[in-house]
């Protein structure tokens, strides 16, 4: 709404395809923006409270519930975490399947975000059905690839929404080798399909911007990353084993919202896609790196209007992953491996579908939860988020309050924030006559 | 062959009556109803669809706020491509997708099951904890029964 001829107010308060509950807030004073906020509803840490005096065994369970979209990730980073603190380095074929379980998260958020909840805003639609309608081939394509990672989180992981089959030490069952072969002519449909999804965002109107933040994620000499014990930022500011990540990295408590905010010496940083991409580019498997290429992709990106891209290519590389790690796959001889508790802190780090997601855990010598912290990558991407929006509102305000509010949103969605741990509220009218 | 009716339970179990879908998909799991699988759902839409694609039946239960009274339980039918009564479910979750927006894909990409039921249970209590508030627990009772009556009409 527009107050007076100076003053412009940009209101949305229940953030559309973003998964959680926020809203955003814009104030325009004649040419300037003045006041940029995005506002989190998200329960304050309630889990961590949650977890204390709980069992070592029980936080990849536990965790997982925190959200509905990458219960994978929480699941992870937990056994990471834990077995850091146990001292048991989980390794060969049973590493390889947490990879592989983790590719059909990657590959199934991706394929949701990209075509359900960002691409609406680049082709002018108010919503993913709205798209449907006119773009029904390409919303069963992206639905059918989400369903191939659906299938790979459950034959791994045991079902497809908070898989029950992931243990600190490995899992309670591992597939035989038959059961994920079976996977393999969906997985290449799914990689060729990839590939034309990447071909097809790269058609988008893309708009033009360069973020002003530094860019932070796992690094790793041999592959692309996803889970590991280092970090780096792409200006070289930061590379830091992961047991240093709070003495870098802080959390800070902002008022307007429940989230805490992240915090870094250095200023301002972004995790997800952007970041994994720009400083892990030389390990994307080949088919993906040409994939990018080919969509006009540099081997750094710092347009997060861009992520769109990304995200089809890390789509690209997880299903190439997969394929790799089933046909290299061979039944390990137990699921798990023994994890005695003793008195210790560990970390885990996890490359979650949105970025970066940190877990510690401090426990005694009989596996009881002492303290737990959970970082998500949304709560550490908001503050570049809110800097975006300054940028974009300033950059757009020849454009009247709706195309700017809409740009705001979508550029709210090019980080795929989760809010939220997913709580599903069928909101409702009644007509009573 | 005959296709099993499919119940869904819909919600997160650490939002306290959020969670009503799923422990009435332990009950039924709980008291092996003949004919019938249960599943949990987050409620996000494709997967809702990759569920209920080809079955006879679906059942799906969720809670909802209307500001009615916590533990009562709405019903609405959709089949032959129309709502029984009007629920107004479509683009109204704060969350930009969920159950409405789920039956609004399914009807563009032709994938309902032939009768889809939705059963509304009213949250009371959807603070951050475990357990259903006592109104919203003393109807699940009443949700399984509605459950039976549907699988087997």
């Amino acid at each position: 709404m527009t107050t007076d001829d100076r003053s412009r107010i940009l209101t949305v308060e229940g953030l559309a395809r973003v998964e959680g509950e926020g809203a955003m807030h814009v104030r325009v004073v004649g040419d300037e923006v003045v006041d940029v906020e995005l506002s989190i509803y998200e329960p304050p840490r309630f889990f961590e409270a949650l977890l204390r005096g709980r069992d070592y065994t029980e936080p990849p369970d536990i965790t997982a519930r925190i959200c509905g979209i990458c219960p994978v990730a929480y699941q992870m980073s937990a056994c990471l975490a834990l077995e850091d603190a146990c001292g048991v380095v989980v390794d060969g074929q049973l590493a390889a399947l947490r990879r592989l379980l983790y590719c059909g998260e990657w590959i199934e958020s991706h394929a949701l975000h990209i075509h359900l909840l960002h691409a609406p805003d680049f082709l002018g639609y108010d919503s993913g059905l709205s798209m449907a309608r006119d773009h029904r081939e390409v919303v069963e394509r992206g639905l059918r690839l989400k369903k191939m990672g659906n299938q790979l989180v459950e034959v791994v992981g045991g079902r497809a929404i908070h898989p029950v089959n992931v243990r600190v030490g490995g899992f309670y069952r591992v597939p035989d080798v038959a059961e994920l072969r079976g996977l393999i002519p969906e997985l290449e449909w799914a990689r060729d399909a990839a590939l034309d999804v990447v071909a097809w965002v790269a058609t988008l109107p893309i708009p033009e911007y360069q973020g002003d933040w530094d860019l932070i994620a796992l690094v790793d000499p041999d592959e692309y990353p996803i889970m590991g014990r280092r970090l780096a930022s792409l200006s070289g500011a930061l590379d830091i084993p992961v047991e240093e990540y709070t003495d870098h990295l802080h959390e800070e408590h902002v008022e307007r919202s429940t989230a805490l905010h992240s915090a870094w010496e250095h200023g301002t940083y972004l995790v997800g896609p952007l970041a994994r991409y720009s400083l892990n580019h030389d390990r994307l498997p080949e088919i993906a790196r040409q994939a990018a290429a080919a969509a006009g992709l540099k081997p750094v990106c710092r347009n997060p209007f861009a992520s769109i891209v990304v995200r089809a290519v890390e789509v690209v590389a997880a299903c190439a992953e997969a394929l790799r790690l089933i046909r290299e796959y061979e039944r390990p001889p137990l699921p798990a491996v023994a994890v005695e508790p003793r008195r210790a802190i560990g970390h885990g780090l996890s490359e979650a579908p949105r970025g970066l997601l940190y877990h510690r855990y401090e426990i005694d010598e009989n596996g009881s939860i002492l303290a737990a912290t959970i970082v998500p990558p949304t709560s550490q991407n908001q503050r570049a988020i809110e800097q975006d929006l300054r940028q974009v509102a300033q950059a757009n305000l020849d454009l009247d309050d709706a195309a700017l509010t809409a740009r705001c949103e979508q550029t709210i969605r090019n980080y795929d924030p989760c809010i939220s741990c997913a709580t599903h509220f069928l909101d409702l009218t009644v007509e009573r006559q | 062959m005959t296709v099993r009716a499919l119940v869904i339970g819909v919600g997160n179990p650490y939002r306290r009556d959020d969670g009503v879908g799923a422990v009435v998909v332990q009950r039924l799991r709980d008291e092996a109803v003949v004919g019938l699988d249960a599943v949990e759902a987050s409620g996000e839409p494709a997967a809702l669809l990759d569920e209920w694609s080809g079955r006879d039946l679906a059942i799906v239960v969720d809670a909802v706020r209307s500001g009615g009274s916590p533990g009562h339980l709405h019903r609405w039918t959709h089949e032959h491509g129309h709502w029984d009564a009007a629920p107004q479910l479509d683009g109204v979750s704060s969350h930009g997708l969920g159950v409405g927006d789920a039956v609004e894909l399914g009807r563009l990409l032709d994938r309902l099951p032939r009768r889809l039921v939705v059963l509304g249970v009213e949250a009371g209590d959807v603070g951050d904890g475990l357990g259903l508030s006592d109104p919203v627990a003393r109807a699940v009772d009443v949700v399984v029964d509605e459950v039976r009556r549907t699988v087997t009409r």
